[in-house]
């Protein structure tokens, strides 16, 4: 596992910033679910957090889904762009496309797979892992 | 009868890595360079157009007070990053044309080499947030991806250029050909920061930042400024220097400017304006003698090569492998070296080097017989281009 582990001591990686609008993602993290936005009137699902669907007007709210999707693209960081990632480096990054709306991507760091190993399109899924430096769980995703 | 805008001036401050002075003494620079080169005098000047991305920079009342004005007809802060390096000199001609002012000065100063880094984190760029408690708190959108350790430009480039190998078969080395070619343009430019020349080899062993971008596909923050000035096509007779006119211009902005939520990662906003702006202008890409195509990263490059239509979708690498790119070839791209060697000032360098070529002045560089010239500003979901012209 190359889950960051980060000391009392360490500098901790960057924090969510929950509104009230994105609160239910991190309150469906904090119980292992990965949940993502939907209209409730016309089934649409939303990449992001929104006031208003904007296909129908209607209103989204989370729905969680399996976790389960494949890779869309990603990327192989090898700079630190931020506190708390130094021990992972190189680590990667990938956009995931969940099985329920493959039309989304999903931002997500990967874990357990070797990053000269990591293909567009390889199956993967997620997990929920304590986010040092708060309270908040991520979801990371790793093999299938 | 519609009053017709033209450029009349061009200034810079030198182009290094650590300047030693404000945005404001950068700004006031370039801006009297631009209108002594002009023939104007400060006192002219009733109009300004800049942009900054999170306040990196001094706005345009700030740079009047202090140059001596006490008030200007028009005026434009425009928040955001090089997407809209080119549209801020169209509103500054469009401002004169319609009479707004007489002597509009457009420019972009910043220290971004020396001062705030668009590769860290200090301030964000995702979402709002910034220090709290001693730790970064992202909010906004990139509360769900500055978490992940993605939240810089390159990264979502990256993504994009990843999309790109895995549909045409894109490498690294379609890449490189294209830093190695602006490379080769900046040895001829005096002002460009980066002027040895690069092989294909030194590049394959340059250190990577975010695979698949190496050290030399990434540009080169900068400190500098550059300005330019424009006024009427009347006033314009009477000046020092041959007059540049723009053609056209056309913009466009996607999915509420997150890179993320584009559909198409092989394609960039490029592939919006382009067919518009050669529709506009009646114009064809083989009508273009030079191109100043923004290159943040060579995918960027790469990819707006493609749409704007200099080659075919997909061809991008091997047209900057076969000579395509250079004297010689079918258009000249970036001569100065681009964002990628001459420095990154925000863009707002390729239209300084666009009106230097149109007017002759290019020296060394100089493309032969220039007379219209391609200019590009802006990567993924937004940006703008325009085309210039020997008045
Ligand atoms: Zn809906």
């Amino acid at each position: 596992m190359t889950e960051i582990r980060a000391p009392m001591s360490a500098p901790a990686p960057p924090q969510p910033l929950p509104d009230a609008l994105s609160q239910p993602y991190w309150d469906h993290a904090a119980k292992g679910e990965l949940a993502l936005p939907r209209c409730q009137a016309c089934g649409t699902w939303h990449a992001l957090p929104l006031e208003f669907c904007r296909k129908c007007g209607g209103k989204p709210s989370f729905q969680v889904v399996s976790g389960e999707g494949e890779i869309y693209s990603f990327l192989i960081e090898h700079h630190p762009v931020a506190p708390g990632f130094d021990g992972l480096m190189p680590y990667v990054v990938a956009m995931v496309s969940p099985r329920e709306a493959p039309e989304l991507r999903l931002i997500s760091r990967l874990d357990g797979i070797v990053p000269d190993e990591v293909a567009i399109g390889m199956p993967v899924r997620a997990r929920f892992v304590d986010h040092p430096g708060g309270d908040f769980k991520l979801p990371v995703f790793g093999p299938a | 009868m519609k009053r017709e805008a033209a450029i009349v001036g061009i200034g810079r401050t030198t182009y290094s890595r650590n300047s030693g002075v404000s945005t404001l003494a950068l700004a006031r620079e370039a801006t009297l360079n631009a209108l002594e080169d002009a023939g104007l005098a400060v006192s002219d000047v009733d109009g300004m157009s800049s942009f900054a991305a999170g306040n990196d920079s001094v706005g345009v009342h700030e740079l009047a007070y202090s140059l001596g004005l006490d008030g200007l007809y028009y005026f434009s802060d425009t928040v955001g990053g090089g997407n809209v390096a080119a549209k801020v000199v169209a509103d500054a001609v469009w401002a004169v044309e319609a009479g707004a002012c007489e002597v509009a000065v457009v420019y972009r100063a910043l220290n971004s080499r020396s001062g705030k880094r668009f590769g860290t984190y200090a301030d964000p760029v995702a979402g709002r947030g910034g220090p709290v408690g001693g730790g970064l708190h992202v909010g906004g959108e990139g509360q769900f991806t500055a978490p992940h350790g993605y939240m810089v430009p390159g990264q979502w480039f990256a993504m994009w250029t990843q999309r790109h190998f895995q549909t045409y078969g894109t490498s690294n080395e379609d890449l490189g050909a294209i830093a190695v070619q602006y490379r080769a343009h900046a040895a001829n430019n005096p002002h460009a920061i980066a002027r040895a020349p690069i092989t294909m080899e030194d590049y394959h062993n340059s250190r990577w930042i975010m695979q698949p971008f190496h050290i030399y596909d990434c540009a080169l923050e900068a400190d500098g400024a550059c300005a330019l000035v424009v006024t009427t096509a009347e006033r314009a007779r009477d000046l020092k220097h041959r007059p540049i006119k723009m053609l056209g211009h056309i913009a466009y902005t996607g999915k509420a400017g997150n890179n993320d939520l584009w559909d198409d990662m092989t394609c960039m906003y490029s592939h919006f304006v382009g067919p518009r702006l050669w529709d506009l202008t009646g114009l064809k890409p083989k009508d273009m003698d030079l191109a100043c195509l923004y290159d943040c990263f060579t995918y960027t490059a790469l990819a707006t090569t493609e749409d704007f239509g200099f080659c075919e979708k997909g061809e991008g690498g091997r047209f900057y492998r076969d000579g395509r790119a250079t004297y010689g070839g079918d258009v000249v791209v970036n001569p100065h070296g681009g964002l990628l060697s001459e420095a990154y000032i925000h863009g707002l360098n390729h239209s300084f080097e666009a009106v230097a070529q149109l007017r002759g002045d290019a020296d060394k560089r100089q493309v032969k017989d220039a007379e219209l010239c391609f200019v590009s500003a802006g990567a993924a979901a937004y940006g703008s281009a325009m085309i210039l012209a020997r008045g």
